[in-house]
C-alpha cells in the first residue's frame, strides 16, 4: 500500500504538490480559527446553580434551597456527582456531569429540573445557572473609576455633568451624588447600565461579572418608634409601597374612527415620589412615607466590593464561552470597550486591568520566534550536512506544512492551542522520517549518477527516488508507529491529567502523522520535481571529519563489546541514581508577568473591615516602584463563579514592564519576597502568592487539595465534628503524616434568635409575625422597583443604617400587637395596652458561633480530614490509616467515611499506567519484532530506551532544572526517537547481510551508511531547539525543559547506540538471525 | 564450542540486564509523575499549628490601622433597660373645673390653651337656684386643656374646663415581664423623645401595682419637670432606665472585647506587641465593661479596631472556606 502511495506521489507529483500547498492553505485557514490560549482549560462539564436568598442562615440554605436543588438535579442522565455549598444567605450547587455530556444538554436538563424544584423553594429565592463559562473564561477585566477620586484636582463647573464646587459630583441624569455610597453606586450604575449591556453583546461573551460599588437601591428606612406610634408595621409599609408603584395597560378606545391606547402609568420614577407615597390616615391627616422613614439612594448589603491603588472601585469582568478563542474575544471585547469609554460620564473611567490577549500573544510569540528560528537553524544543517539546498528546503518544509495540517486535526479534535498541546511540539522528531527519506534519496541518486557518469533522466530519477523510498519506508514506518505508540500513554490519563495532557499526546500524534504522510507523498514528490541535475553526495568536509572520528571508536567497541556494553550499563544505572537527586515540579510555571496575591483573613471578618486592611494592603504594595497598579475583589461577585468568602481577598498586582524597574536585573521572585516582607507588616492577614491565571488553575486542580482526604458523612455536624476529630487524632499519629487538618466549618458569629413560642402565642401573634419583622429590619425586603429609562433599580425596606448594629434596637424591635385581643379593657385600670411588644419579650438573642459554610457532597453533609503524606508512599500510609481508623474510631449509625484526595488520582493514575507501560512495551516490542522478524534483535532495538534516558537526566542536573511533566515529554520523545535511530541502523545492516555481505563487514558497512542520517536525526532537532533551550520570553520556562531534555538526550543517546548497538549486534551474532532465515 | 556457549551465557546475562534496565527506567518516569503530582501539593499547604496568643504590629502599621490603645482604670458602669412609653398628663396636678350650682353659663373668660393661675375667674354662671350669676374659679395655676361650654350652655354635673399644670408631667412607660423584676422606683431614666431631639432625666416615682392582662405589662411612671412644655401629652418616648450603678475598679471599653477559641479577651499592649488576654467581665452598659479578672488598672489594652489584633493572631489559621 505504501509502496502504491509512493508511485502515486511520484507519477503524480504535481498534483501532490498543489494538494499539499492546499491543505496547508486550509490549515493556515484552520489557524485563524484555532482557539489560542496560555494554558488548557480543564475545568470538567459542570452546571452551577446560585440561589441567593438574603435573609437565610447557612443552615436554613442548606435546608430550603440546597437541599431542594440537590433533590431535583438527582438522576439527571450523564450526571456524575453533585456537591454544594451552603452559605450566608447564598447556596451554590454544582452538578459534574460526564466528560461526553454536552453542555447545552446538560443545562437545559438542570434548567428543566430547577422548574420543578422553584416550587419547593422560598419565596423570593430565584436559582440561576451560572454562565456558560469555564473557570479560566475570566480573560478580560477592567476597572471603573473616578478620574480624580472625591473630585480632588478636577475642574468644578457649577451646574454642569461632573464635579462640583462643593465636592459632590453631577451625573448626566441631573442627580447630585453626595458621599462615598452614593459615589461608588454611580460607578456601579455605570458598570450595570451602561458597560454590562453593550459587552454582553460581543461574540464569544458569556457573561459580563461585576464586583464592588454599591448596587443602587433606593431605601426606606422607617423608624421602628415612629411606627409604633402610628400603629404601623414594617408590613403596612412594605405594601404601601407596592399598592403605589404600579403600570397597567387598559387596552384601547375608539373614538371618531381612531383608536385610542389607554394608558395608565403610576410607576414611581425618582426617590421624591416614594416619599410622597401615602401610607396610612390617621384621623383624616395623611401620614406620608417620609413622614416616617427616610428615603433615599442606600448602601447595598453587599457580598463583594473591589478596591484599585487604595481607593473603593468597581471591577467589571467579561468571561468566555465555553470553547471560544480567548485571543479573538477579549480582542474584541477590547475595542468594544474602547468604544464604550468615549461615552461615559465625565471623569469617570473604565481601565483595562488585565487582558487575556496581551499574555496570549506574548506566549505565543515566544513559541512562534523559536519555530522560526529553529526551523532557520535546521535548513542550515541540513544544507552543511545534505550539501544540498534544494533538499534541505524540502525537508525543512515539512516542519510548517505538517504543523498547519496539525492544526486542522486539532479544529476537529477540538483541541486548544497553549503551552501544553503546542509546547510538546517536537519538531525534530516531526521531520526525522523526511530526513531520512531525503538523505536516502540523495544517496541513492548521487550514487546512481556516479555509476552512469552523467545526470540522470526523468525516468531514472524516479525509479532512484522510488527505490530508496521503499528501502527505507519500513523502518520508517515501524519508527513512526513506535513513537506514536509511547505517546499513548498520556492518552489513558483521566480527571486533570487527562484534560492536560491528552490534547498534547493527540498534537503529537496529529504532527507525527502529518509528517509520516508527507514525508512518503510530499517529499519524494518534491525531491521528484526539483533536485535535478548534478547531485553530489555532500557527504563534505564534515561528514568525513566524522567518519574519521567516529572508525577508530567503532572498531575499540566491536573489539571490546562487553566493556563498552558495560560502561553503557553503568551509565544508565548512574542516570537512574541521579535521578533521584532531581527536583520535582509538576508543570513549570508559566510566568504570566503579573501578581496575584491571596489576602486571608479569620472567618469571621465582616466585608467592610476585611476591604479596610486590603485598602492598607493596596496602598503598601503601590508603594513599589516596580508596580504599575494594584487592584483587588473581596468577597464574592455578582455572579459567584468562584464564591469567596469576604474574609479573602484576591490581590492583582500588575507589574510594570522590566525595562522600567528601578533594578531591571530583580528577578521577579526577589521582588514578591520582598513584597511579603512589606505586606505581612499590615495586621490582619496571611497572603498567598501566586499569578492570575495559575491561581484559577490550582483551585481547578485542587478540590480538597490533601493527599489524602477523609470525608465524614452525616447529618448532625457536632457528631460529624467528633468523628472528624477522632480520625484526625489517628491520622497524626500515623508515620508520615502531615499538615493533618478538619475543614474549618465554624467560626461565622452568629446573632441567634431563638423565637419564644408560648410568648408568641400569648400575645395573640404569629410566628411569622415577629419574623417578618426581624427579615425586613435587618435584611430589607424588596417591594417593588423604580424606573429611570432603561434603568431599573429596587427599593427595599430596612432599618436605618444607623440603628441596624445596635444590638439593644435590635432588641426592642416593636411588634405590633393584634388590634382585638378579646379582653376588656379594665375601666378600673388606669392605663391602656400597649400596641407593640419589643422583640425581646418572645424572643431571645444571643451572640453564637455557627457553621459558617455547609458541604454537601451527593446529597449528604461532609466534613473532610485532609492529611498530606510526606516520606513515604501514599498506598502504605492509607491502608494503615485506614486499618487504624477501622479500628480506632466509631461512627454513628448512618454516618459514613470515604477515603479520597490526591491519592485516588495516583493510585488510580499509576495502577493504570502500571498496566498500559507495559502493554506499550509490548506493543514496541512486537511492532519491532515484525520489522525485524527477531526478537534478539528486537531486543537490541529496545536497549536504545535505557540509553535515551541518560543524556536528559545527567543534562537536567547539571543544569539544575527540576524534573517535571514537559521534561517527561523530552522523555518520551527521546525513546521514540532512539528506538527509530536503532531500527534504521538495525535494518541497514540486516541489508547488507541479506544482499551476502559477510556479518563482519555488514555491521561496519551499515552504521557507516547510516551515520549521516543519525547524525542529522541528532543535530537537527537538537539545534532546532536551542532557540527554544535559550529563550527567555513569555512561556520560555514551560518549554524550556523539553528543549534541553531532547538536546541533551539525543546527542547522548546518539552516541551510545552507535557504539553500542554495532558492538552488541556483532557480538550477539546478531547477522545469524538473518541468514539462518534465508536458510530455511 | 565451549567457548561459544561461554559466550551465549554472557549474552543471555547481558539482555537480561538491558531489559532490566530499560523497564526500570520507565517504571520510574512513570512513577515520578505520579509523585510529582503528589509534592506540588504540598507547597499549597500551611503546617497546622496551634495559635500563637500574641502578635507584633509596628507602630507605623498600627497607626495606619486605626489601633488605639488606652491605659485600663476605673469607672462607672451603669446597667441599662430600655423601654417605650408615652407622656401622659400629671394626673394629680388635673383638674376638670365643674360648676357648683347648676345654671345657665352667662359668660366664659378663658379659652383652650392660656395660661391661669389660681383664682382666676373661667367662666360666670347663673345659679339655677339664687338666679345669681356666680364665678367659676380656676383652682390650679396651669393651662386650660378643653373647654367645654360656651355662653347659653346649661352647666350640670359634666366639668366646664380642663385645666392642668404642666410644668411637670407624667412618662408612662410600659415594662414588659421580662423587665419587671429590674424596674423599681427610684431609678434613673433619661427619657428621649422617639426622634431623639428632647432629652430629659428624672427618675422613676413608682411602679403601678397592677398589670395589664393582656399584654401582662405593668406601668412604671416617671414624673417629668416639663418647664418648656415641648413634651406633650400623647407623644412616645423612650426611656433607657439605670437598673444598676457602680464605680468600678477597672472597666474597659466594650469596644476593646473580642472573643477569642471561646474566650473573652481584650489585647494588652507591650512595645510592639499585642498579646491575648482573657478577662472575665461584670457589668456592661453601651460603652464600658467592668473586668473582674485578667487585668491590672493602668495596664494598656487596645481601645478601637481591636479586632485588627485578633484577626492578626488568628490569620495563621485563616483559609479559604472552600
Amino acid at each position: 500500500m505504501i509502496q502504491r502511495t509512493l508511485g502515486f506521489s511520484l507519477h503524480h507529483r504535481y498534483l501532490v504538490a498543489l494538494l499539499t500547498a492546499a491543505v496547508a492553505a486550509f490549515g493556515l485557514y484552520s489557524l485563524k480559527s484555532l482557539p489560542i490560549d496560555a494554558v488548557p482549560d480543564i475545568t470538567n462539564v459542570q452546571v452551577q446553580i446560585n440561589t441567593t436568598a438574603p435573609a437565610l442562615s447557612p443552615t436554613e440554605i442548606e435546608k430550603q434551597v440546597t437541599f431542594p436543588v440537590e433533590t431535583a438535579l438527582a438522576g439527571i442522565p450523564g450526571l456524575e456527582n453533585t456537591r454544594s455549598i451552603s452559605r450566608n444567605g447564598f447556596s451554590q450547587v454544582t452538578a459534574v456531569f460526564r466528560d461526553d455530556v454536552d453542555i447545552y444538554f446538560a443545562r437545559a436538563q438542570v434548567n428543566e429540573r430547577l422548574a420543578e424544584a422553584k416550587e419547593s423553594l422560598p419565596a423570593g429565592a430565584e436559582p440561576r445557572m451560572g454562565a456558560i463559562s469555564t473557570g479560566l473564561g475570566e480573560i478580560y477585566m477592567w476597572t471603573v473609576h473616578y478620574g480624580h477620586p472625591q473630585g480632588e484636582g478636577a475642574e468644578a463647573r457649577d451646574g454642569e455633568p461632573g464635579w462640583q464646587p462643593d465636592g459632590s459630583y453631577l451625573t448626566p441624569e441631573g442627580e447630585r451624588l453626595h458621599g462615598d455610597v452614593e459615589l461608588a453606586s454611580y460607578l456601579r450604575t455605570v458598570q450595570d447600565w451602561i458597560i454590562r449591556p453593550q459587552l454582553k453583546g460581543v461574540a464569544g461573551v458569556a457573561g459580563v461579572d461585576a464586583i464592588g460599588g454599591y448596587k443602587r437601591e433606593y431605601h426606606v428606612q422607617p423608624y421602628p418608634q415612629t411606627l409604633v406610634a402610628l400603629g404601623l408595621s414594617f408590613k403596612d409599609v412594605v405594601e404601601a409601597l407596592e399598592n403605589n408603584n404600579k403600570s397597567l395597560g387598559a387596552g384601547y378606545i375608539e373614538k371618531s374612527g381612531e383608536s385610542y391606547v389607554v394608558r395608565a402609568d403610576g410607576r414611581i420614577g425618582t426617590p421624591e415620589a416614594i416619599g410622597d407615597i401615602v401610607v396610612s390616615t390617621r384621623g383624616g391627616v395623611p401620614v406620608y412615607m417620609r413622614d416616617i422613614a427616610e428615603v433615599g439612594i442606600g448602601k447595598e448589603l453587599r457580598t463583594g466590593s473591589a478596591s484599585e491603588n487604595g481607593q473603593e472601585v468597581v471591577v467589571g469582568t467579561a468571561l468566555m464561552l465555553i470553547g471560544a478563542n480567548s485571543r479573538t474575544v477579549s480582542e474584541s471585547v477590547d475595542a468594544k470597550l474602547k468604544e464604550i469609554v468615549k461615552s461615559l460620564p465625565p471623569d469617570i473611567e473604565a481601565k483595562t486591568v488585565l487582558n487575556r490577549t496581551t499574555l496570549v500573544n506574548r506566549t505565543i510569540g515566544t513559541v512562534e520566534k523559536n519555530l522560526t528560528e529553529g526551523a532557520l537553524l535546521v535548513i542550515a544543517v541540513l544544507f552543511l550536512v545534505l550539501g544540498n539546498i534544494r533538499a534541505a528546503m524540502i525537508t525543512a518544509l515539512v516542519i510548517p506544512i505538517s504543523m498547519l495540517m496539525t492544526f486542522i486535526g486539532m479544529i476537529k479534535f477540538g483541541i486548544s492551542g497553549n503551552l501544553m498541546s503546542l509546547g510538546a511540539l517536537d519538531f525534530g522528531l516531526i521531520v526525522d522520517g523526511a530526513i531520512i527519506i531525503t538523505e536516502n534519496c540523495l544517496h541513492r541518486l548521487s550514487h546512481a549518477q556516479a555509476h552512469y557518469g552523467r545526470v540522470l533522466s526523468l525516468k531514472e530519477r524516479l525509479h532512484e527516488v522510488m527505490a530508496a523510498g521503499t528501502e527505507i519506508v519500513k523502518p520508517i514506518v515501524f519508527g513512526q508507529a513506535i513513537i506514536i505508540m509511547v505517546y499513548v500513554p498520556m492518552l489513558t490519563f483521566t480527571g486533570v491529567e487527562g484534560k492536560m495532557f491528552e490534547p498534547m499526546a493527540i498534537t503529537v500524534i496529529l504532527a507525527l502523522v502529518a509528517a509520516f504522510v508527507l514525508s512518503i507523498t510530499f517529499v519524494p514528490a518534491m525531491i521528484a520535481i526539483f533536485v535535478t541535475g548534478r547531485v553530489k553526495e555532500g557527504e563534505g568536509a564534515l561528514m568525513d571529519k566524522s567518519k574519521q572520528l567516529y572508525l577508530p571508536w567503532l572498531e575499540r567497541a566491536l573489539a571490546r563489546p562487553l566493556f563498552t556494553s558495560g560502561i553503557a550499563a553503568g551509565l544508565v544505572v548512574l542516570a537512574i541514581a541521579a535521578f533521584g537527586f532531581l527536583g520535582r515540579e509538576f508543570i513549570p510555571t508559566l510566568d504570566e508577568k503579573d501578581i496575584a496575591m491571596q489576602a486571608l483573613r479569620i472567618p469571621s471578618t465582616s466585608l467592610t473591615q476585611s476591604q479596610a486592611i486590603q485598602f492598607e494592603v493596596e496602598k503598601v504594595v503601590s508603594q513599589f516602584k516596580q508596580v504599575a497598579f494594584v487592584f483587588s475583589k473581596t468577597g464574592t461577585a455578582e455572579m459567584a463563579a468562584d464564591p469567596m468568602p469576604a474574609n479573602a481577598s484576591d490581590t492583582f498586582i500588575i507589574l510594570k514592564p522590566h525595562e522600567e524597574w528601578p533594578d531591571a536585573k530583580l528577578p521577579k521572585s526577589e521582588l514578591i519576597k520582598q513584597m511579603e516582607e512589606e505586606v505581612h507588616k499590615v495586621p490582619g492577614s496571611n497572603y498567598e502568592f501566586t499569578q492570575p491565571i495559575q491561581m484559577r488553575f490550582n483551585e481547578l486542580i485542587a478540590g480538597v487539595r490533601g493527599d489524602v482526604a477523609v470525608k465524614v458523612y452525616g447529618d448532625d455536624f457536632a457528631a460529624m465534628g467528633k468523628t472528624a476529630g477522632a480520625i484526625m487524632q489517628v491520622l497524626r499519629n500515623i508515620p508520615g503524616s502531615a499538615d493533618v487538618k478538619v475543614e474549618q466549618t465554624s467560626g461565622l458569629p452568629f446573632l441567634e434568635i431563638r423565637l419564644d413560642r408560648p410568648a408568641i402565642a400569648r400575645y395573640g401573634l404569629n410566628v411569622n409575625d415577629v419574623l417578618d419583622v426581624v427579615a425586613i429590619a435587618v435584611g430589607g425586603r424588596e417591594s417593588g422597583l423604580v424606573f429611570q429609562g432603561d434603568r431599573r433599580f429596587d427599593i427595599l425596606v430596612r432599618l436605618p443604617v444607623g440603628l441596624r448594629g445596635d444590638l439593644s434596637v435590635m432588641e426592642n424591635l416593636p411588634i405590633l400587637l393584634p388590634e382585638d385581643m378579646g379582653v376588656e379593657e379594665n375601666p378600673a385600670l388606669p392605663h391602656s395596652r400597649p400596641r407593640y411588644v419589643p422583640l425581646k419579650e418572645v424572643a431571645s438573642l444571643q451572640l453564637t458561633e455557627g457553621p459558617n459554610q455547609i458541604s454537601r457532597e451527593n446529597g449528604k453533609r461532609r466534613m473532610v480530614v485532609q492529611a498530606n503524606v510526606r516520606g513515604r508512599d501514599i498506598g502504605s500510609f492509607v491502608a494503615e490509616a485506614q486499618a487504624a481508623t477501622d479500628a480506632k474510631v466509631k461512627l454513628p449509625a448512618g454516618y459514613s467515611l470515604e477515603w479520597g484526595g490526591q491519592f485516588k488520582n495516583l493510585k488510580e493514575a499509576s495502577d493504570r499506567l502500571m498496566v498500559v507501560v507495559p502493554a506499550c512495551f509490548f506493543f514496541i516490542f512486537l511492532l519491532l519484532f515484525a520489522a525485524l522478524d527477531s526478537i534478539r534483535q528486537a531486543l537490541l532495538v529496545f536497549s536504545g530506551i535505557p540509553l535515551a534516558v541518560v543524556g536528559g537526566v545527567f543534562t537536567l542536573l547539571v543544569i539544575g532544572m527540576p524534573f517535571s511533566i514537559s521534561a517527561g515529554v523530552g522523555f518520551i520523545a527521546l525513546s521514540g526517537i532512539s528506538v527509530l535511530n536503532g531500527l534504521v541502523m538495525v535494518n541497514s545492516i540486516n541489508q547488507l547481510v541479506q544482499e551476502g555481505v559477510p556479518a563482519d563487514q555488514a555491521v561496519r558497512q551499515g552504521t557507516l551508511n547510516r551515520l549521516r542520517a543519525m547524525i542529522m536525526a541528532t543535530v537537527v532537532p537538537s539545534l532546532g531547539y536551542v532557540p527554544m533551550a535559550l529563550s527567555h520570553g513569555a512561556g520560555a520556562e514551560v518549554q524550556k525543559p523539553l528543549a534541553i531534555v531532547v538536546i541533551g538526550g539525543l546527542i547522548a543517546a546518539t552516541i551510545l547506540t552507535l557504539l553500542i548497538i554495532p558492538a552488541l549486534y556483532h557480538f550477539f551474532s546478531l547477522a545469524d538471525e538473518v541468514t539462518n532465515k534465508e536458510e530455511l | 564450542m565451549v567457548r561459544r556457549s561461554k559466550d551465549s551465557v554472557n549474552r543471555k546475562y547481558i539482555t537480561l540486564a538491558i531489559l532490566a534496565l530499560g523497564g526500570a527506567g520507565y517504571w520510574l518516569i512513570a512513577q515520578h509523575h505520579a509523585q510529582t503530582v503528589a509534592t506540588s501539593q504540598d507547597k499549597d499547604e500551611a503546617e497546622t499549628k496551634s495559635q500563637p496568643d500574641s502578635t507584633v504590629i509596628g507602630q507605623e502599621a498600627a497607626q495606619a490601622a486605626g489601633i488605639k490603645v488606652e491605659p485600663a482604670g476605673s469607672g462607672t458602669v451603669s446597667e441599662t433597660v430600655t423601654l417605650s412609653g408615652r407622656i401622659t398628663l400629671n394626673q394629680n396636678t388635673l383638674a376638670l373645673v365643674k360648676a357648683r350650682f347648676p345654671g345657665i353659663v352667662r359668660e366664659v373668660r378663658k379659652g383652650q390653651g392660656e395660661l391661669v393661675d389660681v383664682g382666676d375667674v373661667l367662666a360666670m354662671v347663673e345659679s339655677n337656684d339664687s338666679l345669681q350669676p356666680y364665678a367659676v374659679k380656676s383652682p390650679i395655676t396651669g393651662v386650660v386643656l378643653a373647654r367645654n361650654t360656651n355662653i347659653g350652655d346649661v352647666a350640670g354635673e359634666s366639668p366646664l374646663f380642663t385645666i392642668a399644670d404642666i410644668s411637670d408631667v407624667w412618662a408612662e412607660f410600659h415594662v414588659f415581664p421580662r423587665d419587671i423584676d429590674k424596674i423599681a422606683g427610684g431609678q434613673k431614666v433619661r427619657v428621649t423623645s422617639f426622634e431623639g431631639g428632647h432629652v430629659g432625666a428624672a427618675t422613676i416615682s413608682l411602679v403601678l401595682p397592677v398589670a395589664e392582662s393582656s399584654s401582662q405589662t405593668v406601668i412604671a411612671r416617671v414624673t417629668l419637670p416639663n418647664p418648656d412644655g415641648m413634651w406633650r401629652a400623647g407623644m412616645t418616648v423612650r426611656g433607657d432606665v439605670v437598673i444598676r450603678e457602680k464605680q468600678v475598679p477597672v472597666a474597659v471599653r466594650t469596644s476593646a472585647i473580642q472573643t477569642m477559641e471561646g474566650k473573652t479577651v481584650v489585647f494588652v499592649q507591650d512595645g510592639d506587641r499585642f498579646a491575648m488576654r482573657p478577662i472575665k467581665t461584670g457589668t456592661s452598659d453601651g460603652q464600658w465593661t467592668e473586668v473582674r479578672e485578667g487585668l491590672k488598672p493602668g495596664e494598656t489594652y487596645v481601645s478601637d479596631n481591636s479586632f485588627i489584633i485578633k484577626a492578626d493572631i488568628g490569620k495563621a489559621g485563616a483559609e479559604e472556606g472552600e
